[in-house]
């Protein structure tokens, strides 16, 4: 047994070429349908295969789809929340700063506007119970928002600067000229209006108008126009609008210096009331609007530190 | 206005149409859409339920959107009061008035109010009458009023004929 695998060896190492040899008539149909079948349950084994992981299981996927998807949206439920909150706590803690610059402002949250359309106006939640009376400046970050039209015990209403009710003594930034500023002019009255005219009165719906300015005045489109701080109401070198045109008629001692107002009341949220009044005793800790504007931009930090994700170690 | 049920309809559209108009329209609708409702509501009510309805609302609303209008002249307490005697007195006079004549009424009303406040608030000084005002704020006033009333109008029709007949 021993010799016959030991010559079978020897053979196979000594004539390698035997391995070479065409196949004979007999073998090759064999290979040949031997092969082909290999292939075939080759194939359908592949076939198989891909059916079930590419149809059959993907019920798995589409049930982990629909999960993603739901999990997608929540996340950018949560991004928007956050950027939000964000949003809401920088505009916060701005106007509460701005708020903290004068010793009685008074941060006011905007819970409305006018009930007529005829006037640019906000209703707010503080009233004479934290010291607020008619004729009060609302200013903001941005500038001066207006005055305080009427004042009930916890909501007030203003009247925008540009309105023409509002009267302001203001004063030139840059040249120092002072004059009065009163509001109510339509954008229509300035027409024909140039490009950099057209931009700046652009979704303004009133213009307001500097009086009393010398003609030999320094003004120039663009200067800024703050308050002068002589009504006693309004701090001094608070910006109230840009110049956007200056008439020098020849017949005429005074310019016309027309300004746009520096603050729009659809974008404000909040603004700070310089109440004169004095705040009335029974009207609780809970009025006082720091603590208030606290306690919210305390609320508004937990939101976003409940928002950030878990940091493992 | 004979069944509690009217009181407390009532009720609940006086108390709630201030933060209607303040809060909740405003989110649904751009600025110049919102209709001063107190004006649109008293002239249906005038109209419908006659002027003794229309006055008391009228009187009531009035003195409502006072308290939150910035022009502080009492406009709404002497406008509204009238809307409703008004509108309550158009079926006494035209005894046969169609649906189509009141819508046209309607709209004949809102804009009679809207040039009266306008012209009150110029003269108060709180307002320029000039043609911008004309085109940015009476016009579309009085189509978004009219264009509510005609809703409300249209929906409280027929119970409102009937109501009249008893």
């Amino acid at each position: 047994m021993w010799a016959l695998l030991v010559c079978a060896v020897a053979l196979f190492i000594l004539f390698p070429q035997t391995r070479k040899r065409p196949m004979s008539l007999i073998e090759a149909p064999f290979v040949w349908a031997s092969a082909g079948l290999v292939s075939i349950s080759d194939g359908i084994a592949k076939w198989s295969g891909n059916a079930w992981h590419e149809y059959v299981a993907l019920g798995d996927v589409y049930r982990d789809n629909l999960q993603l998807h739901a999990e997608i949206n929540a996340l950018q439920e949560e991004i928007t929340a956050s950027r939000d909150a964000v949003v809401r706590l920088d505009t916060l803690e701005k106007n509460l700063g701005f708020s903290s610059t004068f010793p009685k402002g008074v941060l006011a949250q905007v819970i409305g506007g006018d009930a007529s359309h005829w006037f640019d106006a906000l209703l707010v939640d503080r009233g004479e119970n934290v010291g607020i009376r008619s004729g009060d400046a609302v200013l903001s970050p941005l500038g001066v928002v207006g005055r305080v039209a009427k004042a009930t015990g916890n909501t007030a209403e203003i009247l925008a600067v540009h309105n023409r009710g509002t009267v302001i003594p203001v004063r030139v930034q840059r040249s120092r000229h002072s004059g009065i500023l009163v509001g109510g002019l339509s954008p229509s009255t300035l027409r024909p209006l140039s490009a950099t005219e057209r931009a700046a009165v652009e979704g303004v719906p009133l213009v307001a108008e500097m009086r009393y300015i010398h003609r030999s005045a320094d003004v120039l489109p663009g200067d800024v126009v703050v308050t002068s701080g002589l009504s006693g109401r309004f701090p001094p070198g608070i910006p109230v609008g840009t110049v956007v045109r200056v008439v020098r008629e020849k017949t005429d001692a005074f310019l016309k210096v027309y300004v746009v107002p520096a603050t729009r009341l659809d974008t404000l949220e909040q603004v700070v009331i310089i109440a004169t009044g004095t705040p009335r005793t029974d009207a609780g800790p809970s009025v006082d609007s720091a603590v208030a504007a606290r306690e919210q931009a305390s609320e508004v930090s937990g939101e976003l530190a409940g928002d950030e994700p878990e940091q493992k170690p | 206005m004979n069944r509690w049920s009217d009181w407390l309809l009532a009720l609940v559209v006086a108390v709630s149409i201030i933060p209607l108009q303040l809060r909740i329209l405003p989110i649904l609708l751009p600025e110049v859409w919102i209709p001063h409702l107190g004006l649109v509501l008293v002239f249906v009510c005038g109209l419908a339920l006659g002027e003794g309805v229309g006055v008391v609302a009228g009187f009531g609303l009035g003195l409502l959107y006072d308290r939150f209008t910035a022009g502080g002249v009492g406009l709404n307490l002497l406008l509204l009061p009238l809307v409703g005697a008004g509108a309550a007195l158009l079926p006494r006079l035209l005894p046969e008035i169609a649906m189509p004549q009141k819508l046209i009424l309607l709209g004949v009303f809102m804009l009679l109010a809207e040039l009266f406040s306008a012209v009150m608030y110029s003269m108060a000084g709180f307002l320029v009458f000039d043609f911008w005002l004309v085109w940015h704020e009476l016009i579309p006033a009085v189509l978004m009023n009219s264009l509510w009333g005609a809703v409300l109008l249209l929906y409280a029709g027929d119970d409102a004929r009937g109501r009249q007949e008893i």
